[in-house]
């Protein structure tokens, strides 16, 4: 498959705070690339690079055989972005904004008003098409938001966290719009911390946190990293050296005072697991079992939960 | 090219959309015009009549003859006697006991032109000389009788060597049924076309006092043309708050073609307001707009150059809206204020005055004034037009360096 995106050691700091370190990565065409992590993990800043909104400190970017740092403009042509926020004018109909927004890419006259209705059947939108964004359900002003950044028939479409804050209907909806964007041969971008819409969406997902791509693969490849295994977190009233004397042979995660996490085979081994401690004396207060999973994955490689 | 038109019509249409702004960017600069215009003067163009209130305490007939001719002087006579209660008078004429008799007998008179303190220093100079000019015809015309009866040979007045015997006052004692006639002569005389006329006028420039509407009209204009530029820079803000100017930062459109567009956006809705109240001085305040409304055009579109440069400016170096507002209301107020839109500069001191040409508002009342009150042409307003020119550029080119897509 044709490489689409390739990003080489991007870095980018703001005073101290370094936001992205040295992430690198490529998006072939067609593809779904997602970039799940939590908030301030450096995910919006990755795609204000991308799109070249902020100049890197160092690094490279090249998109469809395009470097940034000297043909911005020709890349932002085909480059559709749909931000984290409702970024459009309230009081102008969901049709004037895309005529608006249609029009700063250069499309004009009657291709930019075919492009518009076409837009606005993608998202379920004809009917309210005439009427002010202000009076628009939070669903569908998500929708018009997407529509916005799609308008241009982009080939490369970067969406950053899109479901933000909507219901599960409207959620449905933008995803499935996007699956169909990539069957089209369109490369898309996908930011964001739901491990589920990562899971049922992305092709090949990175794993982001504090600026760093802490692990990138195909669902498959991610969960092979955690051995498939299931992973068991023990929490209650023992020390550390305690829980080694009983559990010798188990295999840790993470182990501290008062808190462990062993990988097992399988969940029917949990029983024994609990049986050798309870055995020995000790006071457990909670078990948590997760399957072999995104979330798993996420919390092996970046050492924390995706909602800490 | 394509971006700055999207992004200028978009702006241009949000604003038109936008009722508050509609009634301040055309309704309100009317009620200014109407009140400032009223309050200065009107549109007579003329000098207005100021009030005399006269007490007269002569029983005489030469003291109806002066307020007569005062009255000729533009001014409404108020008589002390008929004052309305409560009103206190501005500027009074006394006129003493005898005032008749003493002027026939040729007795030195005495009158007192008292003026309150808070009364116009200006209009009472004017009524002192509207009181010398009435009493100059009254005594001229005394004389030119004086000399008829002494040709005629009447014995209660005549010459003698180089004096002069006897007086009016000794006639109409000596002869009786004389008074009527002195007073029938002096009336017929008084309203007998004056046979010397003075006319004066000034030498080199002058310096002409624009009022009433002629006033009133360029102020407002410019105060309201600078408040609709400098309240727009809340849009920039909002923009950068709402995420929009985010995301027109990631469209093909660079950082030049957003300042370009909104600024060019914020101009015509400018024109549409220079327009109308040209239009509405012209043909509804009737106020001369001079023999180059062209020029006139062009200096108030400099003008909103300049003030949608400064509006970039604060949008770009504030982050709230709310910020945005007040210092446009600050900023706006004192410009107009020290800038001569509220008040003709002519009537400021000389160092308001260096002020005011510190500020893009001087410079354009200026230049104004020029155009529609001082009849000079587009020539005399280039100066203007480049100063206000560079007043815009350096405010642009400062903005456009500090804009930011992000909050």
């Amino acid at each position: 498959m044709t490489e689409m995106i390739t990003v080489k050691e991007l870095n980018k700091s703001f005073g101290e705070v370094r936001a992205v370190r040295g992430i690198s990565f490529s998006v072939a065409q067609g593809e779904i690339f997602g970039f799940l992590g939590p908030n301030g993990a450096g995910k919006t800043t990755t795609i204000s690079m991308l799109s070249g909104l902020l100049r890197p400190d160092s690094g490279s970017i090249t998109i469809d055989g395009m470097d940034m740092a000297s043909r911005g403009r020709d890349i932002r042509r085909i480059m559709g972005v749909i931000p984290q926020e409702i970024a459009l004018y309230d009081e102008l109909s969901g049709r004037d904004n895309l005529l608006f927004w249609g029009g700063l890419y250069g499309l004009a006259g009657g291709d930019l008003r075919d492009q518009v209705d076409r837009a606005l059947e993608l998202v379920e939108l004809t009917d309210r098409a005439k009427d002010a964004v202000r009076t628009y359900s939070g669903g569908m002003k998500r929708r018009i938001n997407l529509c916005a950044g799609l308008v241009h028939s982009p080939k490369i479409i970067l969406l950053d966290e899109p479901t933000l804050g909507i219901d599960p209907q409207a959620r449905i909806r933008i995803l499935e719009v996007v699956k169909g964007l990539a069957s089209e041969g369109r490369t898309v971008i996908y930011t964001t911390h739901y491990l589920e819409e990562a899971e049922q969406l992305c092709d090949r997902i990175a794993i982001i946190d504090e600026g760093t791509v802490h692990a990138s693969g195909t669902l498959a490849e991610l969960v092979e990293l955690v051995g498939g295994k299931v992973m068991v977190s023990v929490t209650g009233d023992f020390s550390a050296d305690e829980a080694k004397q009983v559990l010798g042979e188990a295999e840790f995660d993470h182990i501290s005072d008062g808190e462990l996490r062993v990988k097992l085979l399988d969940r029917d081994q949990t029983g024994r697991l609990l049986g050798g401690l309870f055995s020995a004396g000790l006071h457990v207060d909670g078990v948590a079992i997760r399957e072999p999973s995104l979330e798993s994955v996420f919390l092996q490689v970046t050492g924390r939960e995706l909602r800490d | 090219m394509h971006a700055i038109w999207r992004i200028a019509s978009c702006d241009f249409r949000l604003t038109m959309r936008e009722k508050s702004a509609v009634l301040w960017i055309f309704l309100m600069p009317l009620a200014f015009m109407t009140f400032f215009g009223l309050s200065f003067g009107g549109s007579s163009g003329q000098t207005p009549k100021a009030t005399l209130t006269v007490e007269n305490n002569d029983d005489g007939y030469l003291s109806g003859d002066l307020i007569s001719l005062l009255a000729g002087e533009n001014y409404y006579i108020q008589m002390s006697d008929t004052l309305p209660e409560g009103r206190d008078p501005v500027r009074t004429l006394i006129i003493p006991e005898r005032f008749t008799d003493d002027v026939l007998g040729r007795e030195k008179v005495e009158l007192a032109l008292v003026r309150d303190r808070g009364s116009n220093r200006n209009a009472g100079e004017a009524a002192s000389a509207a009181v010398i000019r009435s009493i100059a015809r009254l005594i001229s015309g005394l004389i030119e009788i004086e000399n008829g009866l002494v040709n005629e040979g009447s014995g209660s007045i005549a010459v003698r060597g180089d004096s002069l015997y006897g007086s009016l006052l000794l006639v109409t004692r000596e002869q009786p049924g004389m008074a009527a006639v002195l007073e029938e002569r002096i009336d017929t005389m008084l309203v007998r076309p004056a046979n010397i006329t003075v006319v004066s006028e000034r030498a080199g420039k002058g310096v002409e006092i624009p009022r009433g509407f002629q006033s009133s009209v360029p102020g407002s204009l410019v105060m309201f043309v600078l408040m609709t530029m400098l309240f727009s820079g809340s849009v920039l803000t909002a923009e950068r708050k709402d995420g929009v100017l985010r995301r027109i930062g990631m469209s093909p459109a660079g950082k030049g073609d957003v300042v370009a567009g909104k600024l060019i956006g914020r101009i015509f809705v400018a024109a549409a307001q220079i327009i109308f109240l040209l239009a509405v001085g012209k043909f509804l305040f009737r106020i001369s707009l001079g023999s180059s409304p062209g020029g006139l055009f062009f200096l108030m579109l400099t003008f909103a150059f300049a003030m949608g440069s400064l509006s970039i400016l604060f949008g770009a170096f504030l982050s709230d809206p709310d910020q945005v507002t007040t210092i446009g209301v600050i900023t706006s107020l004192a410009m107009s204020a020290l800038g001569g839109c509220w008040w003709p500069l002519e009537v400021v001191s000389a160092p308001m005055r260096m002020v005011a040409y510190c500020l893009p508002t001087g410079w354009t009342i200026n230049g104004i004034h020029r155009l529609i009150s001082f009849g000079m042409g587009t020539s005399a307003v280039l100066p203007h037009i480049a100063v206000l020119f560079l007043f815009g550029l350096v405010f642009l080119v400062l903005g456009a360096r500090r804009l930011k897509w992000d909050v």
